[in-house]
């Protein structure tokens, strides 16, 4: 369940945006590893992975620094919990 | 709070430094002149509509690190009145750009109530923005029609806009005119039926035409309506304006606007186009409801042709395909076109000759990059002036024509 999550999203962003990520914790940003526009493919690719829609009326980019922080992004938000995961 | 609020007009003063900052001079400090052209197009323009607005990207500071243009445009699809937002120009600031700001103001622009998005001068980095936010590429309009009647200045002009090769573009500019010279006895080789729509030099076509005006068009429109299932829905205060702003941008050349007459004084078609003189003049909006395209396409060329242009670009829509096939038209690639919607219908339609959405209805032909950059035009002789010059020699050229036809034809 929630313990998949931020395993699903690595595997998503391998699959969406050709990029490995090394561990949870890399700086995604401060690797070079997502860009502006690598950004907007994120997004898109996580509401239509976890077929939801991203409050990204108060966007922080430091939400998506690293697999874990989207993971608690999300779980934050309420995402996962609307989700039933 | 977001970010990302609607475009106030007093955010206009740091919009166009950031604009002239990223996209113009370098420098944080624009023309005077840019300012009121910002405030025209996007808060004072007729459609402008506060639910697509322009929107802006605040710091954390309150400062402005990035803008999208919005233009509202009104369609009809079925006679179903719609809105289109057209997107552009997005705008960020370099030391905010790793933080996504573009590619937020564009997922949100993409989000508003309008039915339908288009941009018609997207670079390379929005297409892959917009295509991974479930945009596509409009193909048809993505690629462009080239009509040439002088080709060392074609060539000399295409050169010169590419800032690549100076040398050649003042070589091929100093040949051009032995060259074109040369072309009429090329184009006097081939068989006269290729000839006459295929050669360089441009017969006088077999129609006539008038200045198209504001009522002209409303009603060509209001009668188009009755075979075009998607097309631009006009009004008076609407087209004022946009008159007017097409005069605004001088640097592209004169704007042309001529209803178009067959033989038997039935209205062929319309268009729209600047004419530059001595280089490439570019079509904004060609119309032909009733399934004259030929005959509309005759007189532009012949048109452009007289009043000295070198060559005619447009983008393919697709009640021109066949038409412009029978032109000898040369095709390449041209601005990206974009289009996002979830409506497949209106999608399928983008694509069909019962539609009409034109580059009129974008923002390419606009001057917000290139007005007022080093004080003046971008070419040495304006535009305008030497449409002057050549008007005149259209105006010659016409005149036997003028007393065979009706009055104020040209």
């Amino acid at each position: 369940m929630d313990a998949d999550i931020p395993s699903r999203i690595t595997e998503m962003i391998r699959d969406r945006l050709s990029v490995d990520v090394p561990a949870a914790d890399t700086d995604l940003i401060e690797s070079g590893l997502l860009d502006s526009l690598a950004l907007v493919m994120l997004i898109a690719a996580i509401e239509e992975t976890f077929a939801c829609e991203l409050p990204l009326e108060v966007f922080d980019i430091e939400c998506f620094r690293s697999v874990e922080r989207i993971f608690q992004f999300m779980h934050s938000s309420g995402i996962l919990e609307a989700r039933g995961s | 709070m977001s970010p990302i609020r609607a475009l106030e007009r007093e955010d206009l003063p740091a919009v166009c430094r950031l604009y002239e900052r990223v996209f113009r001079s370098g420098t944080a400090d624009p023309p005077p002149q840019l300012l009121g052209y910002f405030e025209r197009t996007f808060i004072d323009c007729p459609w402008a509509d506060p639910s697509i607005p322009s929107l802006v990207y605040e710091d954390s500071d309150g400062k402005i690190v990035g803008f999208i243009g919005s233009h509202a445009r009104r369609l009809r699809i079925d006679g179903r009145p719609i809105r289109m937002g057209c997107s552009g120009p997005l705008v960020a600031a370099p030391e905010a750009r790793n933080r996504g700001v573009g590619a937020l103001l564009l997922r949100r622009y993409l989000a508003g109530p309008q039915d339908i998005t288009i941009t018609d001068a997207a670079t390379d980095t929005v297409r892959r923005m917009e295509v991974g936010l479930g945009g596509q590429v409009l193909v048809h309009a993505s690629i462009g029609w080239t009509k040439v009647f002088r080709p060392g200045a074609a060539l000399a002009s295409w050169l010169s806009h590419r800032h690549r090769w100076p040398m050649l573009a003042r070589l091929v500019g100093l040949v051009a005119p032995v060259l074109d010279a040369a072309a009429p006895m090329l184009d006097s080789a081939a068989p006269g039926r290729l000839r006459r729509r295929a050669g360089l030099v441009q017969a006088q076509p077999d129609a006539q035409a008038v200045p198209l005006t504001v009522d002209a068009l409303l009603e060509q429109m209001g009668n188009a309506a009755r075979t075009l299932r998607l097309h631009p829905d006009y009004d008076a205060e609407y087209l004022h304006w946009l008159f007017s702003e097409l005069e605004a941008v001088d640097f592209r050349g004169v704007p042309v606007r001529h209803l178009v007459y067959d033989r038997s004084g039935r209205v062929a078609g319309w268009y729209v186009y600047y004419l530059t003189p001595g280089g490439i003049a570019q079509v904004l909006q060609i119309a032909a409801p009733t399934g004259s395209a030929d005959l509309v396409l005759d007189h532009l060329f012949w048109h452009a042709a007289n009043g000295g242009a070198a060559a005619v670009q447009g983008r393919i829509e697709p009640a021109l395909l066949g038409p412009l096939r029978s032109h000898w038209c040369l095709l390449s690639r041209s601005q990206l076109a974009l289009v996002y919607t979830e409506d497949q219908i209106l999608l399928g339609l983008l694509g069909s000759p019962k539609s009409l959405l034109t580059r009129l209805e974008g923002e390419w032909w606009m001057g917000h990059r290139l007005l007022w950059r080093g004080g003046g035009h971008s070419m040495s002789t304006s535009p305008r002036q030497l449409a002057g010059e050549a008007w005149s020699v259209v105006e010659a050229a016409c005149r036997g024509h003028l007393r065979r036809g009706r009055r104020g034809m040209v």
